[in-house]
């Protein structure tokens, strides 16, 4: 993949798929390409707790604890500002285009929508839904 | 390709370490970005890394004396180098235990049983002192009264605890299930069996030196958990155990320094004293028995060695290689073989002024008490001997004590600050107490520096806008009774001192009995006031009614040497007290310093300072003279003068119309 986007110049990408199922062909780890690895990269941005990773104490957002408190406009407000944050500071790949958090009171769920380019690839804009819920 | 860098000690070292790997090959390239997997992985094996680094290194820490923080590693190391860290040690005295009324009991022999024989009381716990031994005495015949003489006792509570020899366990250990041991007091015995009525007496050992194969001898180390294991021989040095035997392992459990210092009035007799009356065991009445310590007070007696302790002695005491030949030798030496010693001193006689040629002179400060007592003193130096070279006579003398009392006076601005005057005053107290324990005040020869205290002070604070510290120093002088005969004493507060102060005294000692006098006296020098030019040198005996009785002394107010010849009633101990001018005082190698802080005065309004705030003492207290006597052969004084002896004419207190001297230009 290479093509130029902003100006700038799109590359392969690879990471690792956290299943570690066996890839049949190769026999080595699954591995993860290009918009994949992108998408999964996001998603562990979000749902990584501050405090989580070693020695990186402020990577990460709070996300989670909107969970125990009022669903308010607030909260939903709070938690777009979050993603949008550690996202922007965290993920040089992508050029963010929407997020929005639905509240889903009914389920005791929020439901995120992230909507990002890719630097380098003009055209496909690329969404990430995930819903953030409760442990029980 | 790079390899990875093991030696890095910090995380984000590590993972850059990983990083450079992982760019090596072509398989994946997220590394680089925080949310990726391979990220994730990439902190968890750096984090790992650096966890195994760690451990490394702090385990290569433990294998060396000078880097290790665990104890059990520390005492390890020690012993390599031939160093068995002090373990507790009981206090000690010696006593003579008089019986009487035995003339009509008819009996010809009595003991004292082992166990306890005197109970104290300390911070409302009972202790008790042991005989360690039943003492059998004769009674001839006729006598009413057998006195026990030179009992030593010891404190704490004797245990033991028996092990059966099982040569097919080859891990066998024959360890001692208690904290607070005298490793001292350890004694052993081996049976043959279980059966057996007969046992032999190990003895314990140090070295291999002069320890045969047959020898019936055992050693003590320190292990695991502070905890002290004995340790036998194997056939080559020492006796090895048999299958079989019963080992019996006797020791005290002791609370170590605490009961140093007790003196013979808080001792109760708990003992026991035993005679066979036709076939029967019967004990004497209490009220028969009587006890006297032939020490002043019990001593000895000591905490297990620290850590810091053990670093400093293990290597010096192996550069001694168990010989006493420098200062240093004997300085480690006496750091082990007594174990309540805070300081020790070791000077050549030959270096001393007049020369005492095959003397070595040896000053101990104790962790607990003043000086060492007079049996512990025997005991060092008899165990010294077998360490000392040649025609050498060690000999131990009393530390000096020299209090610096140090009374600080602080103004600060209230409005840059949030501190409240209780805070400044714990902060000063601290920063004080800091400075006392520092290496270069705390020693002998240990040096007051005034302007450090001060500057420190300075940064306590923004708000501080001045500060001074006003001193008195003062000497401390051990009388010696001596049959009343007067004995000389010398001293010096190791820098000049006022001798114009606006009280009756520029240097004046407690009060103490001195024979012939029916009142307490002090030492005084005499002060005619700041304006006066009139200086007299003469250190006076001067009794508490402010009598002048006659010159005893004399002092040199430039080097602050003084000498006094008196005779005292008892073994008292006198604080001799001037006003220094140079509050940087260095004392000499007999004399420890010692700090006592005083009023601390903190002043939140500059306009509340007054001149007098700001300089030095101008006069000295007369201090109490509560709880101390005159002569008790004497009658005590109504208040007038003492017959025989004149007023002194310059007495202010009896000279009417004393004007001081007021134009400083009559001095010159």
């Amino acid at each position: 993949m290479v093509d130029t986007y902003l100006g700038k110049t799109s590359r392969a990408f690879k990471d690792i798929s956290f299943n570690f199922s066996k890839n049949p062909i190769t026999k080595d780890i699954v591995t993860l390409k290009n918009e994949e690895a992108i998408k999964q990269a996001v998603k562990n941005l979000v749902l990584t707790q501050i405090g989580e990773r070693f020695f990186q104490p402020n990577l990460g957002t709070s996300t989670s604890s909107y969970l125990f408190e009022l669903s308010t406009g607030f909260s939903e407000n709070a938690l777009i500002e979050e993603i949008e944050t550690v996202l922007k500071e965290n993920e040089p790949r992508i050029l963010l285009s929407n997020i929005s958090v639905d509240s889903n009171t009914d389920m005791n769920r929020y439901e995120c929508f992230v909507e990002y380019f890719i630097v380098g690839i003009p055209e496909a804009v690329q969404i990430v839904d995930f819903i953030l819920v409760r442990e029980s | 390709m790079e390899l990875p860098t093991v030696s890095a000690l910090e995380f984000n070292q590590l993972r850059a370490s990983i990083k450079n790997y992982i760019k090596t090959k072509s398989e994946f390239t997220d590394y680089d970005f925080d949310g990726s997997n391979l990220s994730m992985l990439v902190d968890i094996l750096a984090y790992n890394t650096l966890y195994t680094t760690y451990n490394v290194n702090m385990a290569s820490n433990e294998l060396n004396l000078d880097t290790a923080v665990l104890r059990d590693n520390i005492v390890s190391q020690a012993k390599k180098l031939g160093y068995t860290a002090g373990s507790f040690t009981s206090a000690k005295a010696t006593v003579d235990i008089t019986v009487d009324g035995l003339s009509s009991l008819n009996i010809d022999k009595i003991s004292l049983k082992s166990g306890a024989v005197l109970s104290t009381k300390f911070e409302k716990k009972n202790y008790t002192f042991i005989s360690r031994e039943p003492i059998n005495l004769s009674v001839p015949a006729g006598s009413d009264e057998v006195v026990f003489r030179d009992v030593d006792l010891f404190e704490g509570t004797s245990f033991n605890i028996s092990y059966t020899v099982d040569t097919s366990n080859e891990h066998q250990r024959f360890i001692i299930p208690n904290n607070f041991i005298d490793s001292e007091s350890i004694k052993v015995s081996v049976k043959d069996d279980a059966t057996s009525s007969s046992s032999i007496r190990y003895t314990k050992k140090n070295t291999i030196v002069n320890v045969s194969q047959s020898d019936t001898v055992f050693f003590v180390e320190e292990i695991q958990d502070q905890q002290y294991e004995v340790i036998f021989g194997d056939d080559v040095i020492g006796r090895k155990l048999q299958n079989g035997e019963i080992v019996n392992i006797e020791y005290i459990s002791t609370a170590g320094g605490a009961l140093n210092n007790v003196k013979e009035s808080a001792f109760t007799f708990v003992g026991g004293i035993d005679y066979i009356s036709s076939g029967v065991i019967q004990k004497i009445p209490l009220s028969n028995i009587n006890f006297q310590l032939n020490t002043e007070f019990t001593d000895g007696g000591s905490e297990f060695e620290s850590i810091a302790s053990i670093k400093y002695r293990a290597p010096r005491y192996y550069a001694s290689q168990g010989r006493a030949v420098t200062t240093s030798d004997y300085e480690s030496l006496i750091m082990q073989l007594y174990g309540n010693a805070d300081l020790v001193k070791v000077v050549g006689g030959e270096t001393l002024n007049p020369p005492e040629y095959g003397k070595v002179f040896i000053t101990i400060k104790p962790k607990v008490g003043e000086v060492v007592s007079n049996s512990e003193k025997s005991r060092i130096l008899t165990d010294l001997k077998s360490f000392v070279v040649g025609s050498i006579t060690p000999e131990i003398r009393d530390p000096k004590r020299y209090t610096i009392n140090l009374n600080p006076f602080v103004v600060y601005d209230q409005n840059k600050t949030r501190k409240t005057p209780t805070e400044f005053n714990k902060l000063i107290t601290d920063l004080i107490v800091d400075f006392e324990n520092s290496d270069a005040f705390k020693n002998f020869g240990g040096v007051y520096s005034q302007s450090n205290i001060l500057s420190e002070i300075q940064n306590l604070d923004d708000s501080i806008t001045f500060s001074n510290i006003k001193v008195k120093t003062c000497v401390v002088t051990r009388l010696e009774k001596n049959n009343n005969i007067e004995t000389k004493y010398n001293g010096s507060f190791f820098t000049s001192v006022e001798s114009k102060l606006d009280s009756h005294c520029a240097v004046t000692s407690t009060f103490f009995c001195s024979p012939g006098i029916a009142n307490p006296v002090r030492l005084c020098i005499k002060s005619f006031g700041a304006g006066n030019c009139v200086i007299d040198e003469n250190i006076y005996l001067v009794d508490d009614k402010g009598n002048f009785l006659r010159s005893v002394g004399s002092i040199d107010f430039e080097t602050g040497e003084f000498s006094f010849s008196v005779a005292s009633c008892d073994d008292a101990t006198i604080n001799i007290c001037a006003v220094p001018t140079t509050p940087n005082l260095d004392v000499d190698g007999e004399t420890y310093p010692d700090i006592e802080i005083g009023d601390i005065v903190i002043i939140d309004n500059p306009l509340d300072v007054t001149p007098t705030d700001l300089e030095p003492f101008t006069e000295l207290p007369v201090p109490s003279s509560d709880g101390v006597t005159g002569d008790p052969n004497l009658p005590s004084d109504d208040g007038s003068t003492i017959d025989g002896e004149i007023d002194d004419p310059n007495n202010i207190d009896t000279i009417d119309n004393l004007t001081p001297e007021q134009d400083p230009n009559r001095c010159s």
